[in-house]
């Protein structure tokens, strides 16, 4: 009878192991758990997590709607990380710690940056979607993927747009302000390989502290320079202020700046400077044909508020977020990492509803919809327009 | 000459916000003897009201002037007579400590009702350009240097000739005879906090017409304490013109040595200023008789 025991016990030992072995982290019979990280209360970005949050939770509820990835329902962990690298790592420890299987967004790119080391041991799968950081992807990480094109990409193209259209004969000299931090880095690789691509003569470029407002002395400096293309290399409210202080010594300056310059409080504060600039992107705009699919089921799984809130970002997010549930459904009921993974590198096309081109990535290339498009505002009227189709830079 | 011109006085408006910031750490500091490290956030708190009574309300100029200053007080007096006057007697350390504490319960709240969102703050004097000479100022800045001028004047008039003003003099400079010779020391706290907020307040809806209505504008309280240790902490008038100092070094630092020290720069002067002075350029020295 005790020998009996034993074996049964022993039986129920092998079959447990058997069993952790198995099931994958985060995936039950009923569930598969995603993390999202972004920076919900760092008090100039947090209105961007925000839009980033609705254009995820849309595509969990429409995939949710038609029954979840093969019978499992899809439930998104929020975690904030205030926009500093230090509390992305914990987040993310926290995440994994509470059971999560990807990842959907990993804060901006310091964030980025400062996780990469235990998603990649982990192989945790991850769309790098928030703030473009071309070092996640190259080189290659097994389970770490990107869409979207780099600053350097974006920036680089309104560059071009701008020395090839509106430069009306005059030589184009090139400045840049820009943030002291990774994303600032890649804001100045648009800087220098424009220097180097087009030959342009430039002004030295200038940095400054996270949070600063006041750009009365590093436009100044532009003035004195003789600078007439500024890259202006600010997040949000910044743009505007550097370019009050450009309208105010009634410079004549194109501004190129980075996809937060569509938002439209940033119209709005733009539009008393008077002045036409640029951005970049590499989704449809909201309102146009592209975006239909998204708005519509927007409307239908957001409230009225948070409607109101969304942005560019949401569209990157909702992208990022289909890309990610259409891999795992391909796996099966077997979902592992290893699977979803293996399913993202296939060469697949993933359609993202109209938002940006079908995305595929491949085992050598880790990152998709790098093509950018060329987007022109005009602060008076607040309108914007495409100026160029999506093109690869 | 036409960059030096124009770099003081691009520092002399940012001076200008630093300044009235300042001025107020040191109305209270002088007649309480308390480090408010809240002024960023009762600044910013202000600022969003005044935006909601123009933007929302859609209050005429001339009448935000007002609502903002008698709301501003309001603020002021309720942040005092809630959390700091039960502190009475506690450690200086504790009372601070209690500054802090609203700091972040107001960055909360502030976000909690207005979002996180920033919005423009327009006035009707903003949008326009004055040249004097090679110098080129936006109407707005041109109004923040006025503003600072109207606010240091009054504020040296309130402290030499108002009774509340002496009254406030001599409570920081002795309480307990103040005490008896019946100024009633809780309510000078009142009125320095009061006034306090409204000096930084009125800072506040500039930093908004400048820049923008932000969830960060409270980090202008952070950047406006060393003006206030610059030019003496229980000096206003002192600490107004250390943010004068500060913005104008840090503009010309910027502009000809390396813009990395345009955020370091007046924090390297307090240095060596302090090193030469500690009470600060306009502090008073303390002096004990033994």
């Amino acid at each position: 009878m005790k020998m009996l025991f034993r074996k049964a016990l022993l039986a129920a030992g092998v079959s447990l192991l058997a069993t952790g072995a198995m099931a994958e982290q985060g995936v039950t019979d009923t569930e598969v758990v995603f993390g999202n990280i972004v920076p919900l209360t760092h008090p100039v970005t947090a209105s961007l997590a925000y839009q980033v949050i609705y254009g995820n939770t849309v595509a969990a509820a429409e995939w949710n709607e038609k029954g979840g990835i093969n019978g499992r329902k899809i439930v998104i962990k929020d975690e904030d990380d205030a926009y500093v690298p230090a509390n992305t790592v914990q987040a993310l420890q926290k995440l994994i710690d509470e059971g999560v299987f990807a990842m959907l967004t990993t804060g901006a790119g310091a964030g980025v940056a400062a996780t990469l080391p235990i998603l990649e041991e982990q192989a945790i799968p991850t769309m790098v979607n928030f703030s473009p950081y071309e070092p996640a992807v190259n080189p290659v990480k097994p389970s770490i993927f990107m869409i979207g094109a780099s600053y350097e990409d974006l920036l680089f193209g309104e560059i071009k747009y701008i020395i090839e259209n509106k430069m009306d004969g005059k030589t184009p000299k090139i400045g840049v302000i820009r943030q002291d931090d990774d994303f600032g880095k890649q804001v100045e690789a648009a800087f220098s390989r424009s220097i180097k691509d087009f030959d342009l003569d430039y002004a030295d470029p200038l940095t400054f502290k996270r949070g600063q407002k006041d750009f009365g002395a590093e436009i100044l400096k532009m003035r004195a320079a003789g600078v007439n293309i500024l890259i202006a290399g600010g997040v949000t409210s910044e743009i505007p202020a550097m370019a009050k202080e450009a309208a105010k010594f009634k410079m004549d300056l194109q501004i190129a700046t980075v996809p937060t310059g569509q938002l439209t409080p940033i119209v709005k504060l733009m539009q008393p400077t008077g002045f036409t600039y640029f951005s970049g992107d590499y989704v449809s705009p909201l309102g146009s044909k592209g975006a239909e699919h998204f708005e519509a089921m927007a409307k239908k799984h957001l409230t009225e508020e948070e409607f109101k809130g969304l942005s560019r970002y949401s569209l990157t997010a909702y992208a990022a977020s289909l890309i990610m549930f259409k891999a795992a459904e391909a796996c099966g009921k077997d979902l592992t990492r290893a699977c979803i993974s293996e399913k993202l590198a296939s060469g697949e096309k993933f359609e993202t509803n109209g938002i940006t081109q079908p995305i595929s990535f491949s085992s050598d290339k880790h990152i998709a919809a790098t093509e950018t498009l060329v987007v022109e505002i005009d602060s008076k009227t607040g309108a914007s327009k495409a100026v160029t189709e999506l093109m690869d830079f | 000459m036409d960059l030096f011109l124009n770099l003081v006085a691009s520092g002399l408006v940012i001076g200008s916000v630093y300044g009235l910031i300042g001025m107020s750490f040191a109305i209270i500091f002088r007649t309480t003897g308390v480090l408010n490290f809240a002024q960023g956030e009762v600044m910013m708190l202000v600022a969003y009201t005044a935006w909601t009574l123009t933007h929302t309300l859609l209050f005429p100029f001339w009448l935000l002037v007002p609502s903002t200053i008698v709301l501003a007080a309001l603020i002021g007096m309720a942040v005092e007579r809630l959390f700091i006057r039960p502190m009475t007697g506690q450690p200086i350390f504790a009372i601070v400590m209690v500054t802090i504490g609203i700091a972040i319960t107001l960055r909360s709240l502030t976000t909690l009702v207005w979002g996180h969102e920033f919005e423009g703050f327009s006035v009707p004097f903003s949008g326009g350009v004055v040249e004097i000479g090679p110098v080129f100022l936006l109407t707005e800045q041109l109004a923040v240097l006025i503003l600072f001028a109207a606010v240091s004047l009054m504020t040296w008039a309130f402290f030499r000739f108002s009774r509340v003003g002496m009254a406030m003099r001599a409570t920081s400079q002795d309480e307990t005879a103040a005490l008896l010779m019946g100024v009633d020391s809780r309510r000078m706290s009142s009125f320095a906090w009061a006034i306090s907020a409204i000096v930084s307040g009125l800072a506040g809806v500039m930093v908004s017409v400048l820049f923008a209505r932000a969830p960060d504008m409270w980090h202008f309280g952070l950047k406006s304490f060393p003006a206030a240790i610059l030019g003496g902490l229980d000096s206003p008038i002192g600490a107004g013109f250390g943010g004068l100092i500060i913005g104008v070094i840090g503009e010309l630092s910027a502009g000809y040595v390396w813009n990395g020290l345009k955020e370091i720069s007046g924090l390297i002067l307090i240095i060596v200023i302090l090193m030469v002075r500690p009470y600060g350029l306009f502090g008073e020295k303390e002096l004990e008789r033994v």
